[in-house]
């Protein structure tokens, strides 16, 4: 055997990967299905700002790269966030962060494109910039680098990452990227000043650069050469007629969530006022049962995986559920696949569905009653009541299930000392009827610091201090301390930072960078997080934190992010929070009154979304 | 249905796909291709395939073996799934499987051991000869293709490629896997001395 045959031996990155943990997530051995050859000159790598675990499982991410390919027949390719270890062997051997796919260097692309999924993924979005060969700061940034744009919620808050991203995309991908694409196609090989001059005038477009903010009594005023704000976002008003993917990429390694997703509409009106997923995807559109039927059919074909997964805020909300699981049943069947509901309501419906999905009855069932009394469920407008909860958790135990999570929220507007004891009197009655019908009942119950978001009735709220989280969080656990209840409760460390970054301004960039500087990396990950780093970067940016978190916002300030309209309107914000002090709820317009929430007009256009 | 046996490789960033995800990999794989597999009853009902003696993440297989159950087989079938599966892995041959399971019949396996550093065969063979478990070796030497050496295992099931880096760190001749290359050249048994493949 020639031992100079063995290509292995040439592989630059096979030490790193002998020598790192989970070495499977770099490898980028996934299937991807071949489209056709594409006729564009723009190269574009989507980009994740966390582990390929994580990313892989983002339903997001499998849209964009099959309509980029396919539909606007754009070079594609996908790139990850090393863990701590990589990163340190990269460094150490001076080697690059490359795309997936291609194994390409990130700076050789025409486009960056992150998503922002959540808040302590920003940091990462560093490390990969720098990894990549990309000046991190836009400013720094010259002709041959790459544009660096951003899509998710998080572009809709776009002030604490706005040095380091050139392009914020606001809205819908499918909606945004058709001009995008033609825009930039257009523009190769122009000034990069040029570029983001044209770009700014597209539709659901914002480009930090032009303006710049300054901060005044009344709040934060951004001005500058742009085109007028505020930048709206922009949506498809029809799934249906917007492509949704019938191949897949399908992971050869592990991942978080193994199976198809099929997304089944985009939107939400329960009108949660804590949920800033609720406010900033409206309106309400589904995808025909029809569709969903189909395109399952064709994912099991092209795929080989063996369960589909329906995916929305609220799956049991979809109109036609009943029809997609009655229509679905052969084709599962055919298949031998299963089917599961990720987001379960709390009521006997809900209940009733899982009990028809076998993929569903083993292990636990979770629900999120959120808050503990009725009287706050009412303020946050979660319309689940007592009986409600009483009787899912009936209807549970009864139909086999041994155990159930509950999820709930802590430091909520107008929480009083009963609320927290709410949580843990509704852990045990949900416990005791449990056991009414099995001795075997285990219940699990998870308690988040709340973290008031932007965009929505409670964006101008303060959010507990570190140490009332924790008060409220033991007093919880002590309070529950029984040996057939599990009580976890989120890091109130990472909550606050959280609460910090979700209502940040732009002078939060410069202490990111310090903090990334300083080694925050994974700030989402326990192992990972280190508050102290940041604390210290805030001290010497001088900057108070708290400020961010824990103030209250007078209704006259001028907030970092009232130049993006995300659709609902400020009065409708404002309406929303006056009920909330006033423990009234707001029906969902989808089976009751328009609550001009800011989308009528659309509204009008699209029914309501309904499947007709 | 039918029980076939495969021979594949696996090469190149493949070799770090864990060996507890590969039926999965063949069956989505397989499934893609219209292969029509005979599934395993109880709850979670999964194609019947059952893998070799597990190869190590990071060491490259060229003679691998899995059978599977197959509704219907047809020879034009292996260019098709080949096409499926990622670029590393490649089913190289198969046939009808016959006899014992894999686990009870491959019971010796031919291994290439390359050390990454100025430093004499002799010297890595004895470090071997001391620290493998006792009749474990088959046969060891040079190899004639380059500064590798052939060694010959008995036991696949027990016996992992991995002894060979733990006896050389223990020697200190190396400090880790990085510093090393292993190549399975053969699954099989033992017919003489020689390592027969199974297929």
């Amino acid at each position: 055997m020639n031992y100079y045959e063995f290509e292995e031996l040439n592989i630059p990155e096979w030490d790193l990967l002998s020598s790192v943990k989970k070495s499977s997530r770099y490898t980028g051995t996934d299937w991807i299905p071949t489209g056709k050859p594409s006729g564009s000159k723009l190269d574009i790598c989507l980009a994740f700002p966390d582990v390929y675990e994580i990313g892989m499982s983002y339903v997001g991410f499998q849209i964009l790269y099959y309509f980029l390919k396919e539909i606007l027949s754009v070079n594609v390719d996908r790139a990850y966030c090393p863990w701590i270890d990589m990163e340190q062997k990269m460094r150490e051997k001076c080697l690059g962060l490359n795309s997936l796919e291609f194994k390409r260097s990130l700076a050789s692309f025409d486009v960056l494109g992150f998503t922002l999924q959540h808040e302590l993924t920003y940091t990462n979005i560093l490390t990969m910039l720098d990894l990549g060969g990309i000046p991190i700061r836009s400013s720094e940034r010259s002709d041959d680098d790459p544009l660096v744009i951003a899509g998710g919620p998080g572009a809709l808050v776009p002030e604490p990452v706005a040095d380091f991203i050139d392009v914020f995309c606001l809205g819908d991908g499918e909606a945004f990227l058709p001009d995008f694409v033609k825009c930039l196609e257009k523009m190769k090989g122009a000034e990069r000043n040029e570029k983001l001059q044209a770009l700014s005038n597209i539709k659901g477009a914002y480009v930090p650069s032009l303006y710049s903010p300054e901060y005044t009594e009344q709040g934060v005023v951004l001005s500058g050469g742009g085109p007028a704000l505020p930048v709206s976002r922009v949506i498809v008003e029809s799934l249906d007629d917007t492509p949704f993917p019938d191949r897949m990429i399908v992971p050869n390694v592990p991942v978080i969530h193994d199976r198809i997703p099929v997304e089944i509409f985009r939107g939400c009106t329960r009108g949660c006022r804590f949920c800033q997923a609720g406010m900033i995807y409206r309106p309400v559109r589904e995808r025909s049962p029809e569709t969903v039927t189909n395109l399952m059919e064709k994912l099991l074909e092209n795929t080989g995986w063996d369960e589909v997964s329906l995916v929305s805020l609220a799956s049991c909300d979809h109109r036609g559920i009943t029809d997609i699981l009655d229509k679905s049943e052969n084709i599962l069947k055919k298949h031998r696949a299963k089917l599961s509901l990720p987001s379960l309501r709390m009521d006997s419906f809900s209940v009733d569905l899982a009990t028809r999905l076998e993929s569903m009855k083993r292990g636990s069932i979770t629900f999120a009653p959120e808050a503990g009394t009725q009287r706050l469920r009412n303020i946050i407008n979660k319309g689940v009541s007592e009986e409600d909860i009483e009787s899912t958790a009936d209807s549970v135990f009864r139909n086999g299930w041994h155990k159930m999570k509950l999820y709930f929220m802590m430091g909520l507007p107008g929480e009083t000392d009963e609320d927290i004891e709410g949580i843990a009197r509704i852990s045990k009655k949900v416990l005791a009827i449990g056991r009414h019908h099995t001795g075997k009942t285990q219940l699990s119950v998870s308690v988040a610091g709340f973290v008031p978001k932007a965009h929505t009735p409670f964006q101008w709220e303060p959010q507990d201090k570190l140490q009332v989280f924790r008060e409220k969080g033991n007093r919880i656990k002590s309070l529950i301390n029984h040996r057939r209840i599990s009580v976890h409760y989120h890091d109130p460390e990472q909550s606050f930072l959280e609460g910090v970054l979700a209502r940040g301004d732009r002078r939060i960039c410069s202490v990111m960078e310090k903090a990334w500087r300083k080694g925050a990396r994974f700030d989402g990950w326990a192992e990972t997080f280190s508050l102290a780093i940041w604390e210290s970067a805030f001290e010497e940016e001088g900057l108070d934190p708290g400020m961010y978190a824990n103030r209250s916002r007078s209704l006259d300030e001028k907030l970092p992010w009232d130049h993006i309209d995300a659709g609902v309107s400020r009065a409708f914000l404002e309406r929303e929070r006056e009920k909330a002090l006033s423990t009234s709820l707001t029906q969902d317009c989808r089976w009751n009154s328009c609550q001009m929430c800011g989308q009528e007009e659309v509204c009008k256009i699209i029914d309501r979304g309904v499947t007709k | 249905m039918t029980r076939m046996r495969f021979a594949f490789s696996k090469r190149k960033l493949c070799c770090f796909i864990p060996h507890v995800v590969l039926p999965q990999v063949f069956a989505r794989a397989g499934i893609r291709a219209g292969i029509d597999f005979e599934y395993s009853e109880g709850f979670s009902p999964r194609p019947r395939i059952s893998i070799g003696p597990a190869l190590p993440v990071g060491v490259i297989g060229l003679g691998e073996l899995f059978d599977a159950e197959i509704r219907n087989w047809e020879s034009s079938m292996l260019d098709k799934w080949n096409y499926f599966l990622p670029d590393g892995i490649s089913l190289v041959d198969c046939r009808e499987a016959d006899g014992p399971s894999l686990g009870k019949a491959c019971t010796a396996a031919s291994y290439l051991l390359c050390v990454l550093k100025q430093i004499s065969l002799q010297e890595i063979m004895d470090s071997l000869n001391e620290q493998l478990p006792a009749g474990s070796i088959i046969a060891i030497g040079p190899d004639p293709g380059g500064p590798l050496i052939m060694i010959d295992l008995e036991n696949p099931q027990q016996n992992s490629p991995g002894l060979f880096v733990k006896a050389l760190v223990n020697s200190d001749i190396i400090g880790s896997w990085s510093e090393v290359r292993i190549i399975r050249t053969r699954l099989g048994f033992l017919e003489g001395s020689t390592v027969r493949t199974l297929m």
